[in-house]
């Protein structure tokens, strides 16, 4: 594939897209602490907002009594779910991002996680008082049984924490649906989704060896360390028509939802803040961000509520237990692929990325193999929520490279040779042509990572640790699935990018202006950004691979724009546009120079070096601000072709692998990434410092989630016991792996230039672990904490 | 946070009078007095917080005497980088140099870093919401719930929750004595383990500052952590040793609700020369009395480890 259906997709050079450092208006704003977030706003009069958490893993509010709690001088106003007001709260649809709007029963009296907001919030004069009337709050709670273990809790006579909900139905636009059909009907906490491809029968019967093993996937946390929560009030607007306005700050893309809820015309919600804290995916609006409009109305004063730190350890990732069975003939090629999994349905309200999703765009279609059964069972628990989309999304690829690995050891082979002769080729799983950016791909990392593979437990370090290195592949995808509507102004001789925003930290529109820049032949510094939360325009639709599809409709606007401005040269050069004199501003008429473009047809100029220059002799130009006086504008309306990455694997294009070393200390049970090393192909690198941040970042994440995170429950109260950043243990910059490499360009994609996106293709559950198993020939699951290494091997 | 009043004490006196209505803490560095407030953890909260960094001359490192001095109020950073710590005491040097992250060794003093509450996440989670025994209640929820990280020497008092200073064991393996304003108790002797304190000041007893004896001639010391990160945790399992002189002292801690000596680890290697196998047969004797809980087993390997290698570091 390439970039065949754009304008001026098959560019050869390049001034500013893919250049590295070329720092933006937004990056400024975040380096210099200028930015402000929602939880910055503080105004004058404000009140406070704290919502009761539930201290059970499992709960319902029997009886409230709020007397005592209202009686606290300084409390403003108690609202609980059964006013009046809270029922009425209105649905917000999804209005853009805004998984988790407000639908009836915004606030229950029922919370089936520990820390879920529940019944009661308080309003009061600051966050003192807010704590202290909750604790005054008489609550006569009813303690039901709770599931936080998915494995007792699938068991026949466990306690059932929910009733039978309906089948999951699609997820977003473009996923399709998870799971197939015939499933069995829900059996106590357990719902069934059962996918069969191809005979799987057949297949193992064909197969020479049959191995079987599980993969289990510890849940992980997202963890913004940027409290989420919202400023709100309403104020007397001359200029909107009859009604209040709604100022409110903290949701900077879910406006279209918060005008929903408060039933009022977005028109009339007005907001400043564009920034977006650190998050991975993770679209979900809190309640602390929808609820203050309402208390604000009812108080007549601005209201905050945010939420505090332990509030901020949703899931990135479910946790899950897979058993595999796979057939392989002598070779190692696969013949059939059994997936049973035990997967976490969490909460209320958790998205099905994690569990169903996951048998939709799994990695096994990228094999030859066309036999796959894939069994889930998917079971209610109280542990909590994953919101619309996660760390690792599709999240089954390891369950395939875990596969690769285990047949590579043991047949006595290399994982990267058994990996190369299961996966297919580009156009379908029968095409037996090798995928050139795969191979090219595999080429750079054995070269950066001086790759020399060696059996299990075969290498000795110097200091005495043991070292194992892993190998994994992905394709690199592109799952934006929304059109774009950009619209591009030449205003005053400066080019301005409108957006709605917000900034969510992949700087897509830095992207977006880089594209435009080069296709006007500008700097990128001339690209004026214009935020407005009343706008259309936004590059989302996923992450990277949102800034490379949105950027093609970009490329096509800003063509578009150029030839009104090649038109516009022509005309004004023809018949000059009035510069002064009387009916005009300006003073008295001068005489103009010559222009170069008098006579001349727009085909004949060009755009380069800021200039509008004659293409014959580029030594005559005009500054873009004379050359064109008006004011212009173009607008797009569209969205590049569909990425292949939407056939589930089954046709390839951009590719990325990544490979892991380690060192095991086999006293201690301690393991150091010594480095990962990673050879991508995204096609076209479009911000380059963007995507190996991105990178950078999710190697992070993927060693923070295989060593040293984890999500602990006590068994007997359902309660979190690892919410805050001691017991919830990201890495820290001193345990931060060394990540070594390589962006590779085969513009094999078909977004902007030939470009895809990274998105969480490299995110991954298992290279760590793989390497680990490569070091010391046992399987630890994830994290592979220090206690769990030395229990595998029988010290403790 | 609830409000508290703030009180910037001038001397010990004052500090030590507004103690006695028993509704006032002291403060240093704060930095595990603040999380505790914020984080509400105890059945009560104070109605005053009294600056102990106002103090004057509780902050200082000389040499006096025989022995190195150290004042209450003394920031981890400043004893992690003083140049007569690092030569000569050098387990302390480097147990200060471990302690949480750059920015805490900035504001946390040597005296809070042995006063500090324990770690377990029962008794840390906010809102009081597991009342154990070291707040009152009745029962240990770690010895039922997930202990993974608590004591391998059993309980004190019913309570598994283990001490997650740094610098104690360096202080006990450097035998150093904890001087207030009422007494001059050995470091061993400092800790306790009461609802909800940790070591065994009376109330209105102030820490004044820490004694350490200069080593014996030819002695060394060296300290080991074990934490799941490099940074900005609290420990598995630290150790600290002096060898040398004929004598050998070997303190392991978050092993156990106080800091442990490993005297039978001592005896194994007093007065020999350590070489690997001597110092793997101390590590075993350091953890022969050991009485880990299922889940804690992995912690007594860790241990044996430590013992281990840092009499190696030693040689």
């Amino acid at each position: 594939m390439a970039d065949l259906a754009g304008i001026n997709g098959q560019r050869e050079h390049f001034r500013v897209v893919g250049k590295p450092n070329l720092p933006g208006v937004l990056s400024w704003s975040q380096v210099t602490g200028v930015a402000k977030f929602g939880v910055d706003y503080v105004v004058p009069d404000m009140l406070e907002a704290k919502f009761l958490r539930s201290p059970y893993g499992n709960a319902r509010i029997k009886k409230l009594d709020t007397a005592k709690a209202k009686a606290i001088p300084g409390v403003v106003d108690i609202v609980t779910w059964e006013d009046e007001d809270m029922k009425n709260l209105g649905g917000g649809g999804m209005g853009g991002f805004g998984g988790g709007g407000a639908r009836p029963g915004f606030l229950g009296n029922l919370a089936d996680q520990e820390g879920m907001e529940v019944g009661v919030i308080v309003v009061a004069e600051n966050a003192d008082l807010c704590d202290e009337a909750l604790r005054a709050l008489e609550i006569e709670w009813e303690v039901l049984p709770h599931v936080v273990d998915l494995r007792e809790g699938r068991k026949p006579d466990a306690p059932v924490i929910r009733p039978a909900t309906p089948a999951p139905k699609g997820g977003m636009g473009g996923f399709g649906m998870g799971g197939g059909g015939n499933n069995p009907p829900k059996k106590g906490n357990v719902s069934f989704s059962n996918m069969l491809d191809g005979d799987i029968e057949k297949g193992f019967r064909e197969a020479d060896h049959i191995i079987e093993y599980d993969v289990n996937t510890a849940a992980f946390a997202g963890h913004m360390p940027n409290p989420l929560g919202t400023v709100a009030w309403w104020f007397d607007d001359p200029l909107h028509g009859e009604g209040k306005s709604l100022r409110v700050e903290g949701v900077p893309w879910g406006h279209d939802q918060v005008a929903g809820m408060n039933r009022v015309a977005s028109e009339k919600v007005f907001q400043e803040c564009m920034f977006v804290g650190g998050r991975y995916c993770d679209w979900g609006i809190r309640k602390s961000q929808q609820i203050t409009p309402m208390l604000a109305r009812r108080a007549g004063r601005p209201v905050r509520c945010i939420n505090g730190r332990h509030d901020m350890y949703d899931f990135n990732l479910n946790e899950r237990y897979v058993h595999m069975k796979v057939g392989y003939k002598s070779n190692g090629l696969i013949t059939a692929i059994d997936d049973f999994s035990i997967a976490d349905g969490g909460v209320r309200g958790s998205t099905m990325f994690g569990n169903t999703m996951d048998q939709t765009y799994g990695p096994y279609f990228t094999t030859r193999c066309k036999n796959v059964k894939q069994n889930m069972e998917v079971v209610d628990s109280n542990r909590g929520k994953m919101w619309l989309s996660g760390q690792h999304n599709p999240m089954g690829w390891d369950t395939l490279m875990v596969s690769l690995y285990v047949i590579a050891e043991k047949l006595g082979k290399d994982p990267i040779e058994i990996a190369t002769l299961n996966l297919h080729g580009p156009t379908s799983q029968t095409d037996p042509d090798p995928v050139p950016s795969y191979e090219a791909c595999v080429a750079a990392v054995k070269k950066l990572m001086n790759w020399q593979w060696h059996p299990t437990g075969a290498k000795k370090l110097p200091d005495g640790r043991l070292h194992g290195a892993s190998f994994r592949y992905n394709q690199c995808p592109r799952h934006s699935v929304s059109g774009y509507n950009p619209k591009i102004e030449l205003r005053g001789g400066v080019i301005h990018l409108a957006s709605k925003g917000p900034i969510i930290g992949h700087y897509g529109l830095e992207a977006n202006a880089m594209v435009i820049a080069e296709e006007l032949g500008l700097e990128f510094k001339d690209i004026k950004i214009d935020l407005d939360h009343h706008e259309i325009y936004r590059p989302f639709g996923g992450g990277s691979d949102g800034s490379t599809a949105s950027s093609w409709a970009i490329k096509e606007c800003a063509n578009k724009l150029k030839k009104m401005i090649l038109e516009a040269a022509v005309e004004e050069a023809d018949n000059p546009p009035d510069t002064g004199g009387f009916g005009g501003f300006g003073g008295f008429g001068r005489k103009q120079a010559p222009n170069p473009f008098k006579g001349l047809k727009p085909e004949e100029l060009d755009m380069q070096d800021g200039k509008v220059i004659v293409k014959a002799d580029p030594t005559k130009g005009l500054p873009l601000a004379q050359a064109v006086r008006s004011n212009l504008f173009a607008t797009y309306s569209g969205r590049p072709p569909a990425a292949l990455w939407t056939q589930r694997g089954k046709a390839l294009d951009t590719m990325n692998v990544a490979t892991c070393e380690v060192a095991v200390d086999t006293e201690t049970g301690e393991v150091e990434i010594l480095r990962f090393g990673v050879a991508a192909d995204p096609g076209k690198v479009m911000r380059r410092t963007s995507l190996e941040s991105q990178i950078d970042q999710v190697m992070d994440f993927s060693a923070g989630c295989q060593l040293k995170e984890e999500f602990v429950f006590d068994k007997n109260t359902g309660v979190r016991l690892s919410t805050n950043m001691i017991e919830y243990k990201k890495v820290g910059m001193l345990d931060m792996p060394r990540v070594d490499l390589d962006l590779l360009e085969t513009r094999a994609g078909n977004a902007c230039y030939g470009s895809n996106g990274i998105s969480h293709s490299l995110a991954n559950t298992h290279l760590v672990i793989m390497a680990i198993h490569n070091a010391i020939g046992k399987w630890v699951e994830s994290p592979a904490t220090p206690e769990k290494v030395l229990k595998a091997l029988g010290k403790a | 946070m609830k409000a508290f009043n703030h009180v910037n004490a001038k001397s010990l006196d004052e500090a030590r009078t507004a103690l006695a209505d028993g509704k006032t803490e002291l403060i240093a560095g704060g930095t595990d007095l603040v999380g505790t407030l914020k984080d509400n953890i105890l059945r009560t909260y104070p109605a005053t917080v009294v600056n102990l960094k106002t103090v004057p001359g509780l902050d200082f490192i000389r040499e006096e005497g025989g022995l190195l001095k150290i004042g209450a109020t003394t920031r981890l950073g400043d004893i992690a980088a003083n140049p007569v710590i690092k030569e000569k005491y050098t387990a302390l040097a480097q147990a200060a140099s471990r302690v949480a992250s750059p920015h805490i060794r900035e504001m946390g003093t040597i005296g809070g870093n042995l006063a500090q509450l324990h770690r377990c996440w029962y008794f840390r989670k906010p809102e009081n919401r597991f009342d154990c025994k070291r707040k009152g209640g009745d029962r240990c929820f770690a010895m039922s719930g997930d202990n993974r990280y608590h004591s391998i020497f059993g309980a004190v008092g019913s309570c598994i929750a283990v001490h997650p200073s740094d610098t104690a064991p360096a202080l006990v393996a450097l035998n150093a004595r904890v001087v207030t304003t009422s007494r001059t108790i050995e470091a061993e002797n400092f800790f306790d383990v009461k609802v909800p304190g940790n070591t065994v000041l009376e109330k209105g007893e102030i820490i004044r500052e820490i004694w350490i004896p200069a080593p014996p001639a030819g002695a060394k010391s060296a300290f080991l952590k074990f934490a799941i990160r490099k940074s900005i945790d609290f420990p598995v399992v630290n150790c600290a040793v002096m060898t040398g002189g004929g004598a050998a002292r070997i303190a392991l801690n978050a092993v156990a609700p106080k800091p442990y000596r490993a005297v039978k680890a001592e005896a194994v290697v007093a007065g020999k020369k350590i070489d690997e196998a001597l110092a793997a047969a101390a590590g075993e004797a350091a953890v022969a009395d050991a009485r880990p809980l299922a889940a804690t087993r992995w912690k007594v390997q860790i241990a044996r480890t430590l013992v281990k290698r840092a009499l190696l570091q030693t040689v």
